[in-house]
């Protein structure tokens, strides 16, 4: 089975200096894939490429068969840009909620505004969605009124409602107050649970250790180590690797886990 | 004897205590504001108010105003009112066009058309508004388009204000954070459904509450369209009957009234509205 998707030889500057180093990587369907590493290791900024929020400046990127490469024009492969975007789902660190729209309108805007779904219909979707991550019971609200774990799972169903191949998460726990990471945890793992096909940018290793089939360390612009997460928790072969795993298992024996 | 007063305050704590006493402290001040306002308006209508005044031996009389005249010459002037109105809020509407476009145009990364709204902004803003209105009145006519005084005042104002305003809008367009640009974009949107759907409208929300109060600036500067002498609007019609019967005083006094009532009642409802906007869904 081809790879859902096929990242070669992937650079990208920012100005002179170079953030991401020749990265290239495959993703399955239905795999959950988890970046680990240092602030600044590129793992962003590798996640944003996919969906050309951030432009790659060299390197090509496939995704559900559609090629894309860094360096040429946008405007030469915009429609290319934008059925990526249509295929794959979002979430942010900082949710980019619309706060215009209550949390239903929030969910039905793709559906509605992108795939000129009738509003019943569109509706019907955003309800299951949000039934999924455990939020209908505020389908009324506005963003201001929830609470930031509440406010990512209705990001999480917003990009849901669009039926993306596969989901990108950047750092979806980091802005949150730390009570409130387990029930958007908790709501990933169920979409892994599911077959969703997931990129977790994430500083959370229990959750990579639990929910992960593969985990993918970047150090520097640089892709080091991937392995199952057993062979890159347990067993890992890289020094850079090695510094994230310790801090993790020194911090796991002050604070246990459930 | 009981007081039942004192036997509530037993039971009051202490942060309700303190708190009582901050509402006191600013209800207080609020009356002490309206009760110096009143005797400023009262001083005011003291001055104009003819009345002799004797210091031993020395004797003197404050402004005298023909009540006669005014009573006379009411229905005229204030019949201006509406038209005043109607001035401003046509003019506030094609300036929050050409503003609304102004800003977006500001976002355009082809050059003439950047170019084109840093230019309408500059001019306008480098030339005074007075000069504006004559322009459109007295020196259109002169390459052949002549427009009557209304519509004159009218484009005049409204590009003066659409310039000025373009920078409210702008500062919303830019209060709209780049998250919400890239969410909009991550779930399929093309650039120009992103601007309809999700930059534009936190923009304006951002952009009435001070719009209202350009359209309170704008009901005053509506006076400067009285200079063509073709419309008759509220200042137009003091100073034609003012001048007609030397009674300027009067009749820029009863204006001057006018306006100050639709100022006061229309910021009313502007901070009315700031205030429903300022604790909206944000």
């Amino acid at each position: 089975m081809s790879p859902i998707i096929k990242i070669t030889h992937l650079d990208k500057f920012f100005g002179r200096l170079q953030v991401l180093k020749d990265i290239s990587l495959e993703i399955n369907l239905q795999e959950v894939v988890c970046i680990i590493g240092r602030s600044g290791a590129g793992k962003s900024t590798l996640l944003r490429c996919i969906n050309f929020l951030e432009e790659p400046s060299f390197g090509d990127i496939e995704v559900d068969g559609l090629c894309v490469s860094g360096g040429k024009k946008v405007r030469e492969q915009r429609d290319l840009i934008h059925e990526i975007r249509l295929r794959t789902g979002m979430v942010f660190q900082e949710f980019n909620l619309f706060p215009h729209m209550s949390v239903l309108e929030n969910v039905m805007e793709g559906p509605v505004t992108v795939k000129k779904m009738d509003k019943a219909a569109a509706q019907k979707i955003a309800e299951m969605n949000l039934e999924r991550v455990g939020m209908i019971f505020k389908k009324n609200e506005y963003p201001n009124r929830i609470s930031g774990g509440q406010k990512q799972r209705v990001a999480i169903a917003r990009a849901l409602a669009m039926e993306p191949k596969v989901m990108l998460f950047d750092e979806p726990t980091s802005a949150l107050d730390p009570e409130l990471i387990g029930e958007v945890l908790a709501v990933m793992k169920s979409l892994a649970h599911d077959g969703t096909t997931m990129l977790v940018v994430t500083h959370e290793m229990e959750f990579a250790c639990d929910a992960a089939n593969r985990v993918i360390v970047m150090h520097e612009g640089e892709l080091v180590e991937q392995g199952t997460p057993t062979q890159v928790f347990d067993h890992p072969e890289n020094e850079h690797t090695l510094a994230l795993v310790e801090r993790y298992r020194s911090g796991k024996t002050t604070q246990p886990v459930n | 004897m009981s007081n039942p007063s004192a036997t509530v305050t037993a039971t009051k704590s202490q942060a309700d205590l303190i708190y009582e006493m901050q509402v006191r402290a600013k209800r207080r001040f609020s009356i002490g504001v309206a009760i110096s306002w009143f005797v400023m308006l009262a001083f005011l209508a003291f001055l104009f108010s003819s009345t002799k005044i004797t210091l031993g031996s020395f004797t003197f009389k404050t402004i005298h105003i023909d009540g006669a005249f005014i009573r006379e010459n009411i229905p005229f002037i204030a019949s201006g009112v509406w038209i005043t109105i109607g001035i401003s809020a046509l003019s506030i509407l094609f300036a929050t066009i050409l503003a609304l476009l102004a800003a977006l145009g500001r976002l355009s990364k082809f050059p003439p058309i950047y170019a084109l709204c840093t230019f309408y902004v500059s001019l306008i803003r480098g030339t005074p508004l007075y000069l504006q209105i004559f322009f459109f009145f007295l020196a259109l006519p002169q390459v052949g388009i002549i427009l009557p005084g209304l519509w004159a005042g009218v484009l005049a104002l409204g590009l003066n204000y659409g310039a000025y305003m373009s920078e409210i809008f702008r500062a919303g367009l830019s209060s709209v954070s780049k998250g919400q640009r890239e969410a909009a974009l991550a779930i399929g949107m093309t650039p120009g459904q992103m601007m309809q759907r999700v930059v534009v409208p936190q923009a304006l929300r951002f952009a009435i509450p001070p719009t209202g109060n350009e359209f309170v600036a704008m009901l005053k500067d509506s006076a400067l369209v009285s200079a063509t002498g073709f419309v008759h609007e509220l200042m137009w019609r003091a100073t034609k009957v003012g001048r007609a019967q030397f009674h300027n005083l009067e009749a820029l006094i009863t204006a001057a009234v006018f306006y100050w009532i639709m100022t006061l009642v229309f910021s009313y409802f502007q901070s009315r509205l700031e205030a429903r906007m300022s604790r909206g869904e944000r």
